[in-house]
Parts: C-alpha cells; sequence; structure tokens
C-alpha cells in the first residue's frame, strides 16, 4: 500500500525460502526491542548507572506488584478507581449518545450549544477539578463527574458529526419510500451515526482514564491515583510505576476492545468508502 | 426519449449539488432567506443567555451557596479585579513558559524520532511497543514521579509536557512518512534520486500535514499536562491560580481562571487549525 515496501521490493529481490524472515521481522524486533530496554533498565539499576531510586527496576516492579496484589488495601484501591470510571464512562455514554443525536439532528438546539460545546471541548477539563471538588467533595462522586467530563465531550461530538454526515443518497431513497422523519431517524439516520459513535467511545475511554488519574491525584482518599502517590511521597518507586503499569494495561485493553468494535461497525461509515 | 434523460440528468444534477446537511433540507427556502446567516447567531446568543442568566437567577435567588457556585456577574467582577491589580499575568507567564519549551522539546524531538521510526522499518519495530504502550497510558499518572525526579519547579512541568506531547508527535509524523505516496517514490527513483534527496525533497515535505495533525492533538494534550502538573505541586501558574483559589472557596476566580484556559485552549487549537488548512492541499487523499 505504502510507498515504502514498494520501494524495498524494487530494490532488494528477496530469496523465497520457506521460512521468510520479513514476515517475523516485526514480531522478533519488537521483542528485541521490548527486552533490550528492560534489560538496560535492570542492568543500568543494578550497576548503579541509573538511579534505582527514581527509576526502580523491572524485576523490583514486579516484586512489588506480587506484593501489592496480596494486600487488602490494593484491592480497596482498585475497586474504587474502577467504579470512578465505571460510573462516570457508563453515564457519559448514556447520556453523550442521545445528546449527540438530538443536537445533530435539531438544527436550532446545535446553534444553542454549539457555542458551548465549543468552548467545553477546548477546554482541558481537568482544569475543573477544583470546583467539582469544592461541590462534590473528596469521595469518589468528584471523580465520577470528571470521568463523566472527560468521556462525554469525546463521544458528543463525533455522535453529532455523525449525523450531519448521513449520506444525502440513504436520506433521498428514505423519502422517496415516503418514510415518515421519525422512520428516517431511526432507521436511517441512527444506524448511520454508530461508527462515529464508536471512535468516539474510544477517544472518551483515553479521556476517562486520564479523569480518574487525575482526579486521584489532586484530591481523593482512596483510589490507584492515591497509591502512586503515596508511594511516590515514600519513594517507593517500584510500587509507584507499578501503580502507572496499572493504567497502562487498562488503557490498552480498553482501547483495543473498542478498536474491535469499531472495526466492526467500520463497514457501516458511508463517506468513506464511497470516495 | 431524449426529453426523459434529460429529465433525468436534471434530477441527478440537482441531487448531487444539493449536499447539504440534513437538517437545512427541512426548510426549503432557507437557503434564500435573509434570515439564514443570523439565526446561527440568534440561537447561539440566545443558548448563552439561558445558561448564565440562569446561573446568575440561580445564585442571586440563594437557591446554591454563592462561596460555591458564584454568578457571572461575581466571575466577571474577579477577573476583572485581577486583571486591573496584575495578580493574574505571572500565573499566565509561568503557565506560557512552561508550555512553550515543554513543546518545543517535544517538537524538537518528536519530529525527528517520527521521521526516522517511519523511514526504518526495523527501527519502528522496536520501538513500535513502547510507543503503544506509552500512547495508552495516561501519562499524568507519571507526574508523582517526574516531580520526585525533578522537583517542583519549572523542569518538572516542561518534562511533563514533554511526555505527553512527544508521543503523539512521533506517531503522527511516522504515519506521514508511511504514507507518502507510491507514486512519489517511483518519480523520484526514475530520477535516480538519491535515497538522501528522496527523504529531503518527497517525503519530508509530504509529511508536514500529519506533522501538523500531531501538533494539534500534542497541543490539547500539553494543556492538560501543564495544568495537572501545577495543580499537583507548584507556587505559580494558570494551574495553581485555579486550584489555589478552589481550596480557599473563591469560586468566582477559579471560573476566571477556567475561562482563560479555555480562550487559551481555543486561541492555540485555532492557530494549529488554521496552519493545517494551508497544508490540506499537500495532504494524500487517504481513502
Amino acid at each position: 500500500m505504502t510507498g515504502r515496501p514498494r520501494l524495498k521490493l524494487l530494490s532488494r529481490d528477496r530469496p523465497r525460502g520457506q521460512w521468510h524472515p520479513a514476515a517475523n521481522a516485526q514480531l522478533l524486533y519488537g521483542l528485541a526491542g521490548v527486552l533490550g530496554v528492560l534489560a538496560v533498565w535492570e542492568v543500568g539499576s543494578r550497576t548503579g548507572l541509573v538511579s534505582n531510586l527514581f527509576f526502580s527496576r523491572p524485576t523490583a516492579i514486579i516484586v512489588a506488584g506480587i506484593e501489592e496484589v496480596q494486600l487488602p488495601r490494593f484491592w480497596v484501591d482498585f475497586r474504587a478507581s474502577a467504579t470512578e470510571f465505571a460510573v462516570g464512562y457508563g453515564i457519559a455514554v448514556l447520556l453523550a449518545v442521545p445528546v449527540g443525536l438530538a443536537v445533530g439532528w435539531y438544527r436550532r438546539l446545535q446553534y444553542a450549544v454549539d457555542p458551548w460545546l465549543n468552548f467545553l471541548n477546548a477546554l482541558p477539563r481537568v482544569a475543573l477539578l477544583p470546583i467539582l471538588v469544592v461541590w462534590f467533595g473528596l469521595g469518589l462522586e468528584s471523580k465520577i463527574v470528571i470521568v463523566f467530563l472527560g468521556a462525554f465531550f469525546s463521544i458528543v461530538i463525533p455522535t453529532i458529526q455523525g449525523v450531519k454526515t448521513v449520506d444525502r443518497r440513504y436520506l433521498d431513497v428514505a423519502r422517496s419510500f415516503g418514510a415518515s422523519r421519525r422512520r428516517l431517524f431511526t432507521s436511517v439516520v441512527a444506524p448511520a451515526t454508530v461508527p462515529f459513535t464508536t471512535t468516539g467511545l474510544r477517544f472518551g475511554v483515553a479521556r476517562a482514564l486520564i479523569g480518574v488519574v487525575v482526579g486521584e491525584l489532586y484530591a481523593a482518599t482512596v483510589g490507584l491515583g492515591v497509591m502512586i502517590t503515596r508511594a511516590g511521597a515514600t519513594f517507593q518507586t517500584d510500587r509507584m510505576l507499578f501503580g502507572v503499569l496499572i493504567f497502562t494495561i487498562a488503557g490498552v485493553v480498553a482501547v483495543e476492545a473498542l478498536r474491535k468494535v469499531e472495526r466492526y461497525f467500520e463497514r457501516w461509515r458511508p463517506a468513506q468508502q464511497a470516495a | 426519449m431524449a426529453g426523459s434523460v434529460c429529465r433525468r440528468a436534471e434530477r441527478t444534477d440537482r441531487v448531487t449539488t444539493q449536499t447539504t446537511a440534513l437538517p437545512r433540507s427541512r426548510h426549503p427556502g432557507s437557503t434564500r432567506s435573509p434570515w439564514m446567516p443570523s439565526e446561527r447567531i440568534v440561537f447561539g446568543i440566545l443558548g448563552f443567555i439561558v445558561v448564565l442568566g440562569a446561573w446568575e437567577a440561580i445564585s442571586r435567588l440563594g437557591l446554591v451557596k454563592k462561596v460555591l457556585l458564584s454568578s457571572p456577574s461575581l466571575i466577571l467582577e474577579a477577573g476583572a479585579n485581577d486583571i486591573a491589580s496584575g495578580v493574574i499575568w505571572p500565573h499566565l507567564t509561568a503557565t506560557g513558559v512552561e508550555f512553550a519549551l515543554g513543546f518545543g522539546v517535544a517538537l524538537a524531538t518528536g519530529i525527528p524520532l517520527g521521521l526516522a521510526i517511519g523511514w526504518f522499518r526495523r527501527l519502528r519495530y522496536v520501538v513500535d511497543p513502547w510507543l503503544a504502550a506509552v500512547y495508552a497510558t495516561p501519562t499524568v499518572a507519571l507526574i508523582p514521579l517526574v516531580i520526585l525526579v525533578a522537583g517542583i519547579g519549572l523542569t518538572s512541568k516542561v518534562i511533563v509536557v514533554w511526555l505527553e506531547t512527544v508521543v503523539v508527535v512521533a506517531v503522527s509524523t511516522a504515519a506521514g512518512v508511511r504514507a507518502t505516496e507510491a507514486r512519489y517514490y517511483d518519480i523520484a527513483r526514475s530520477f535516480r534520486a538519491s535515497k538522501r534527496t528522496t527523504f529531503l525533497t518527497v517525503v519530508l515535505p509530504a509529511s508536514i500535514p500529519f506533522i501538523l495533525t500531531g501538533v494539534r492533538l500534542g497541543v490539547g494534550r500539553a494543556l492538560v499536562g501543564v495544568i495537572v502538573s501545577e495543580f499537583i505541586a507548584s507556587n505559580v501558574g494558570i494551574g495553581f491560580y485555579i486550584s489555589y483559589n478552589g481550596t480557599v472557596f473563591q469560586s468566582a476566580r477559579v471560573f476566571f481562571g477556567i475561562i482563560l484556559l479555555g480562550l487559551i485552549g481555543i486561541t492555540l487549537g485555532e492557530l494549529v487549525r488554521r496552519i493545517e488548512r494551508r497544508f490540506d492541499v499537500w495532504r494524500p487523499a487517504l481513502a
């Protein structure tokens, strides 16, 4: 598809053997990259080239992780973070999809909310955290709201976009068959919006995770962010990086899962295939 | 026969040219109406007035404590005060410097890194897993570590902004290099361009739209980084201004800070979008 591989084929004819190195090259190099960095980190830390205090080392992080998961407190933190994420993201999905559809469908409503949407979308929503803490306190509520705000705009904006870019031909066909406005909406516009919404869902997950982390780092009494802060304050870098690792894994899993969903609905996406 | 074909041609023509968005079609005369352009503005202003009016009313009627909710008039007053007394400027400058330095370093490192990753296939294989991991990590989780290593001063903010931005920029740049059209390579080869010339005159310019996309995404992330690190540990900056006024229940000032940030976000976003539009002609038509 892209230029590079074609150039390679032109410039160098690879022998076609039984075992083709190129097929596995990506995996091999990837593994080498991962293991290489981990090895340098580990050795550097053991020999004192990398500060053990600041950066810990891979084995120490694993050990700290094994110790952590046996502590009941860890699971309390984990549950708090998971709840904040699930509730905040869930409410965001439940609200953002209907709101996005409505705003996309009713032109005047869109005119009325557009300035607000643009402003709140350009604003780093985490900036609202101090006022949310004043309003909702240090508990789960303020975190749920910040997670909600993070995800909501990421979902609502593509959804509006989706309604606005419904393929003109579909609308014409539906009208030719005398579809009512209601039918037009439920059987043409809403399904055509799905691919856009799923993209929004994926962006929203990342935003929601940031909300959890920042909310807990800023002001909370329980949660993985608190665990990271606590470990940092006591110079337990290994525990701290274990906490970060959990967020990384959560991010990778959630984004990959939603990418799968997205790819499934991608087939519905109108304009792109037509162009 | 000829008549019907002609009519069909007319019909299709009408359908294809009328590719306006859905809602407009409900008001067939709307495109010609002199009211149309202003309707957007009218409803936009209406939206503003309704929200701000309700806010002001709720606050004045005392339905919610004024200390908590503040109100548009109080925010205006607080903002005017802090601008007049000059309190806000050191915060704005500090945030600006942190942002500019971190973002500058991120561009200076992210673009070459992305170009290298896009150009050298094996390098891409090696760093891909790491980039994917960092990309999926909420980088803000590393802020406590950065503060541990670099303290609470300017350095830690610059590092956070850099961390937030560099990966997006590098990933977009690499995508740009890889999306360079095959025929450009073929043409360059036909003219016996060296690898170096191909890179400098074909790949680099072709990547610019993608680099700019990375920059646009980076701006948003960098703002988050700067604000959060100021929330967590600092004594100056817009993030500190917001956070400090939150702890002393100066809600009006908190909102003023938030509004400033929103304006900064809008301005930066618009700026990048303008630059992007200039280079849009270079963007290959992706299927």
